[in-house]
């Protein structure tokens, strides 16, 4: 060591330095966290987004995304859109996504489904993704995941897939498949030990609509592929199936017909979002509502197309099918409960509805 | 006055589909060609048409319009309530929502 070194008066130097050093980097670091808190407030306060938890790891080119405890489009709509707000953030950037669902406690078909539906959109449109993940510790949503289909379309080793009497894997395609809808009735009605009626036809007219909807409104011209989703589940307790139908389209406020003053109304909402600011001037929830109704929104403007929608409401309120929950874009309807406006966009349109023998009991 | 029976479960699918052929198997479309049209090309034929809806899992709207509403925009309304006669014992209100697509088809 150089005899300069060892000197009170260089020690002395070296020492406060150090010292000067230290304190730069707290402060750096101080600020730093600071303007984070504070844009995280400013952001909460004027509601407009959820935060996520995510770790990125810049060095390891790794992103971590925890999955909520309730892992469910149809019961957490706004924390589960904020998830994948995130999942879209963090795609283009090329790095590897792994989703943490150790913690999920309660996970529905349909959160399984729309992640799927995100997997195949990105890989479509980028290629190859770089996703990862691990399995709920929760034995119930583990075996769920397992069973539901979901790994079909993913490269993961077989162990890690399961198969369930109680769970209709999911299925995908691009047309409508009437013999997938007469599986789905005869799943139904082994279970819940129903006899071909109107009921059960109800069931079967409801997917094929939902399909013959994806093929001919959903995806239009610029689409990249008219995809589907399709899966129901028996549950053993409540002794009801639920069925959980995912078109990843345009969404339906996106492809009804519009008068002059919404169209005008959705050319300022696409100035916003260029300006970056967060505002909807077009309700979703009441354009959704108004096609349910059978209001005259069909874009081929023929009287006689665009009966999907309102024939599906039709068969819920001569309660064939219960529990219908339609969410698209920021429209959310739930008719057996109450409908509302989201603060993020759900990409695509959503169909879920539930039988119950009970319910069905005295209609039967 | 002859008679024309067609029943579609046993003739033609037990799961119809939807509007177009391009939609999927078993569409209206399809049905209409292939059991409907041609006993509407000649003019004269004064056959009656029965058709039979039972024994089928569900029929869609779009499947129903375009069978029956797309016949009537092509051959007329007249002609066809006057042609076309259902039977279906296990839904009442089928007929009468197939009747409706008829009436419509111009709307």
């Amino acid at each position: 060591m150089k005899k300069l070194y060892k000197t009170v008066k260089f020690r002395k130097y070296n020492r406060k330095r150090a010292e000067r050093s230290n304190r730069r980097r707290l402060r750096h670091k101080e600020k730093k966290r600071k303007s984070r808190i504070l844009q995280q407030t400013e952001n909460r306060t004027n509601k407009k987004y959820l935060y996520s938890k995510t770790y990125e790891n810049k060095r390891k080119h790794t992103v971590e995304i925890v999955m909520p405890e309730n892992c469910s489009i149809i019961n957490n709509t706004e924390e589960m859109l904020s998830i994948f707000r995130t999942f879209r953030k963090y795609v283009p950037k090329q790095v590897q996504i792994f989703f943490d669902m150790s913690s999920v406690s309660e996970l529905t078909g349909d959160a399984i489904i729309y992640m799927l539906s995100m997997f195949d959109w990105h890989r479509k449109k980028r290629g190859q993704l770089n996703i990862r993940g691990n399995f709920p510790k929760d034995q119930n949503c583990s075996n769920l995941l397992r069973s539901s289909g979901f790994f079909k379309y993913m490269n993961t080793p077989a162990p890690n897939i399961q198969h369930s009497k109680y769970i209709l894997e999911i299925e995908k395609d691009t047309k409508v498949q009437p013999h997938l809808a007469k599986n789905i009735v005869a799943f139904t009605r082994e279970h819940l030990q129903l006899p071909r009626n109107k009921k059960t036809k109800d069931i079967y007219k409801t997917i094929i609509e939902c399909m013959a909807n994806t093929k001919n409104h959903a995806f239009e011209a610029r689409s990249i592929s008219p995809l589907w989703y399709l899966m129901s589940i028996y549950d053993e307790k409540s002794k009801d199936v639920t069925f959980t139908f995912l078109d990843a389209g345009f969404g339906i406020p996106k492809t009804i017909r519009i008068n002059k003053a919404e169209s005008f109304l959705e050319k300022i909402d696409k100035l916003m979002r260029k300006l970056h600011k967060d505002i909807k001037l077009i309700n979703d929830m009441e354009l959704i509502m108004q096609a349910l109704k059978g209001a005259f929104r069909t874009r081929t403007i023929k009287g006689y197309r665009g009966k999907g929608l309102p024939a599906i409401h039709q068969y819920y309120k001569s309660h064939s099918i219960e529990n219908l929950i339609i969410i698209s874009r920021r429209g959310y309807i739930n008719l057996s409960q109450k409908n509302r406006v989201l603060r993020d966009d759900f990409l695509g349109t959503m169909v879920s509805w539930k039988i119950n023998k009970e319910s069905l009991g005295g209609l039967i | 006055m002859s008679k024309v029976n067609i029943n579609i479960a046993s003739d033609f699918t037990t799961t119809p589909g939807a509007r177009k052929k391009a939609d999927g198997d078993f569409s209206g479309e399809v049905f209409r060609e292939k059991f409907l049209e041609d006993l509407f090309k000649i003019p004269n034929d004064d056959r009656i048409i029965e058709i039979t809806l039972d024994g089928v899992e569900g029929y869609p709207t779009s499947f129903l319009e375009e069978s029956f509403g797309g016949l009537a925009r092509r051959y007329g309304k007249e002609r066809c309530k006057k042609k076309l006669k259902f039977i279906s014992v296990e839904d009442n209100l089928l007929i009468k929502e197939i009747e409706s697509y008829i009436e419509k088809c111009d709307d």
